[in-house]
């Protein structure tokens, strides 16, 4: 579930080694803040990854483990998109009091 | 259709403070999309670790204006999106528990990151007060102190 769900959003992270080795990772980006994480291999639940990332149950995002524990506390679900619109708003109603 | 750029940041000496080789600031007019970047180091060969932290700010370093570079040389387009490099005087105004990357990276390694599918690249709201810092930084023995590069390819 959790790949099939990081196929949406997915990166790869390519480290290439001195001596020709290449390590290649898949990745997926978090919904909530945009961090870059490292997908378990045969991870296959909302909260099956090891590290603490997961699944949020309301935006059906992919997230990492600080916003995974953050909503874990209560926090609300914010995805990234949402959070943009709130810093243009802000950004807009600061330059029209001129500041 | 979007263009693509190319930002290639560079820092000349790695400490064990944080050092930003590129950063990257929107403006009122574009969301860019970081869709791939590339991390390395120009030193001796050695066994240093670099920890490599990509996390957002509210106000510029101190830095050199760099051009996006297009991609497509037919694109006749400027950037709306501005990057700096070669950082004298670092970000005093960096969002606390912003880092979208922190990872650290043998110095002989080349750490290249590229989104597959729309929605995984890293979006930079648009606002100039918005800025996305590529930042490394070397503390562990050995340290590394030589040149590290920071190159990010943006879509806007």
């Amino acid at each position: 579930m959790l790949q099939q769900h990081a196929k949406r959003v997915e990166g790869v992270a390519i480290t290439a080694m001195p001596y020709g080795e290449i390590i290649e990772c898949q990745t997926f980006t978090c919904a909530h803040c945009q961090a870059i994480v490292n997908v378990v291999p045969g991870a296959d639940g909302p909260h099956r990854q090891n590290d603490g990332s997961g699944l949020c149950m309301i935006c059906f995002g992919l997230t990492c483990k600080r916003c995974q524990l953050a909503q874990s506390k209560g926090a609300p679900c914010t995805p990234w998109e949402k959070k943009m619109e709130q810093i243009e708003a802000r950004d807009r109603a600061l330059r029209s009091y001129g500041i | 259709m979007a263009r693509r750029f190319s930002c290639p940041g560079s820092i000349a000496a790695v400490a064990s403070t944080l050092k930003t080789p590129l950063d990257l600031t929107s403006t009122a007019l574009t969301r860019p999309k970081v869709y791939s970047f590339i991390l390395s180091t120009l030193g001796a060969a050695a066994d240093g670790v670099l920890e490599w932290v990509l996390q957002r700010a509210t106000a510029a370093a101190t830095a050199t204006a760099l051009t996006p570079r297009n991609i497509d040389p037919t694109d006749p387009g400027v950037a709306i999106t501005i990057a700096h490099t070669l950082t004298t005087v670092e970000s005093a105004s960096i969002t606390a528990n912003s880092s979208v990357f922190d990872q650290g990276i043998n110095q002989r390694a080349t750490y290249t990151w590229n989104s597959w599918t729309e929605g995984a690249q890293i979006l930079l709201p648009a606002t100039a007060t918005n800025l996305l810092l590529f930042g490394a930084l070397s503390s562990v023995a050995p340290a590394y102190t030589g040149v590290a590069n920071a190159q990010a390819f943006i879509e806007e």
